[in-house]
């Protein structure tokens, strides 16, 4: 498969449709894996990164119950190709700016992938719409139990799945959900919330995970502990805040309405001139107003935007797929430019030279 | 007084330490405190780092224990040494594993409060899993057993974990 679906593609995590899809963007579980006997990634020679990726590739054609994958190699992708597959949450940032053999399988609707060398030599990942954590991990186990069939994994009966990095080790688990709190950042929660979720062991990060700040109020918790508890506990630890964060963003959001009726629906339709008049944007401008706009959207406020729209919006506005779309580099200047006229297309002015608008 | 460390000095430090709400008085002399790193600016420095029975254990055993893996050399497989993996914060390979398990305890309880996986298992390792999660089982209960002063039932428990250790 060439790159070029997902011009006008999203994944199917991103499609808005899952429970509670008005505050949970997604939910992902991802676990890192590493053979047995072949040395971790960043010791490899390029013959044994090589050997790994093979080997992989083998099993992913073999596995069991499996919808057909999309398999590309990163170490032939450019630049921009790469930054694409970052965007939609297919590949990390270590394993598009890394080195050597490096390998990402995806299924059509890129809702189950496969980085292959990264950190550790197996990363599996299933994202889905909205609240679904519990679903993803029932469509990991059987995937996982199919290579491993293939591909004898590094294990410990003490510390369990061995991994390159200490605080992976154990399950190799990581499971987390994205979340949009626009109410809790307007009134100053986040970091009461944030307080509540540390204490129970889980990490609040920014939209692409470790390392990132928030933007656009969009917030990712994940567990922090994968040695010592179960999967299952892992689950039922965040499954045990989440409906309360759910619950506490709705009464907030409903307390907005009732207080501050005109302020908040201002600033939601300024949020929405901006976008669909603006002529040149940056993405953390874009990113600040979409955000708005989605929550004029879950309010009811926007009758003519479609939660679809928002998530193109924001997919599509990001530079990787920008300039993807546009299909040639482009510098920053040039970039807030052609964002505008994307944004532009999307919301239906037909001032957006270039981009269909369907 | 004298000082329960050398049993020579007066005592000089009064200390109490509080781990699982189990409360202990150490009574030492200046030289032992100082020795183990107990001045008031030590404590303020040091404190974070250091637990009261990894200051009170004799300096040899403390040396041995934080020493042992990086006398070990390099991994014969991937060529990381201790000091290089507590660099670098990541092992080259499931060997390492083993090579420095001396000191990965105290890593993993600071990281995930565990040193004991309790997730699923390759199926290889199924019947090995269950004998260590029983073992795991049976240490906590002797630990109970111990500090409800049950000493008949943690030497029952003692002679069952013998005889499944030495069968593995």
């Amino acid at each position: 498969m060439s790159l070029d679906n997902f011009k006008t593609n999203i994944g199917e995590w991103l499609q808005g449709t899952g429970p509670d899809a008005d505050l949970v963007i997604s939910s992902r579980v991802r676990l890192a894996r590493n053979l047995a006997n072949s040395p971790f990634t960043s010791v490899s020679t390029e013959d044994q990164s090589k050997a790994v990726s093979e080997r992989i590739e083998t099993a992913l054609q073999r596995l069991d119950g499996g919808l057909p994958l999309h398999v590309m190699e990163l170490d032939k992708k450019d630049v921009v190709e790469r930054q694409v597959l970052v965007e939609r949450h297919l590949v990390s940032h270590d394993l598009a700016t890394g080195s050597g053999s490096r390998l990402v399988a995806f299924d059509e609707a890129e809702s189950f992938s496969v980085m292959g060398n990264e950190e550790d030599h197996l990363r599996l990942q299933v994202m889905k719409s909205g609240y679904q954590l519990e679903e993803a991990w029932s469509q990991m186990c059987p995937l996982e139990r199919s290579l491993e069939e293939e591909l004898q994994f590094a294990f410990h009966s003490k510390y369990g799945y061995l991994t390159a990095c200490p605080t992976n080790v154990g399950t190799g688990l990581r499971a987390s959900v994205m979340l949009h709190l626009p109410a809790m950042v307007i009134t100053g929660q986040i970091e009461e919330m944030t307080r509540a979720a540390t204490k129970i062991h889980l990490a609040v990060r920014g939209l692409f995970g470790e390392g990132t700040e928030a933007q656009g109020d969009f917030f990712q918790i994940s567990n922090q502990r994968t040695l010592g508890l179960s999967e299952e506990q892992v689950l039922e630890n965040i499954a045990s805040v989440l409906p309360n964060i759910i619950v506490y963003e709705r009464k907030l959001r409903d307390e907005l309405l009732e207080r501050r009726r005109e302020r908040i629906e201002d600033r939601i339709g300024r949020a929405f001139g901006i976008l669909s008049h603006a002529r040149v944007i940056t993405s953390k401008e874009a990113l600040e107003h979409l955000s708005l706009v989605r929550l004029g959207v879950a309010m009811g406020f926007l009758d003519d935007v479609s939660m679809n729209q928002i998530n193109r919006m924001f997919l599509h506005s990001q530079p990787g797929h920008l300039q993807s779309l546009v299909g040639e580099p482009l510098n920053t200047e040039d970039r807030d430019r052609k964002r505008a006229d994307l944004l532009r297309s999307i919301l239906g002015d037909t001032s957006g030279e270039g981009f269909s608008s369907s | 007084m004298i000082c329960e460390k050398c049993q020579k000095n007066e005592v000089s430090v009064h200390l109490t330490d509080i781990v699982n709400n189990t409360k202990r008085e150490y009574h030492l002399c200046r030289d032992c405190a100082q020795s183990h790193g107990v001045s008031i600016q030590a404590q303020l420095q040091n404190f974070k780092n250091l637990t009261v029975p990894e200051f009170y254990a004799s300096p040899q055993e403390k040396s041995e224990t934080a020493n042992s893996p990086e006398g070990l050399g390099d991994c014969p497989d991937c060529g990381m040494s201790y000091s290089n993996f507590r660099k670098e914060g990541k092992f080259g390979c499931s060997r390492d594993y083993d090579l420095f398990s001396g000191s990965l305890d105290d890593l993993f309880e600071k990281i995930h409060a565990a040193d004991q996986h309790k997730g699923r298992s390759p199926a290889r390792f199924h019947e090995q899993m269950v004998q260590s999660l029983e073992v795991e089982r049976l240490r906590e209960s002797l630990t109970h057993a111990v500090s409800d002063e049950d000493f008949e039932q943690a030497a029952a428990i003692r002679d069952q974990l013998r005889i499944l250790e030495s069968g593995s």
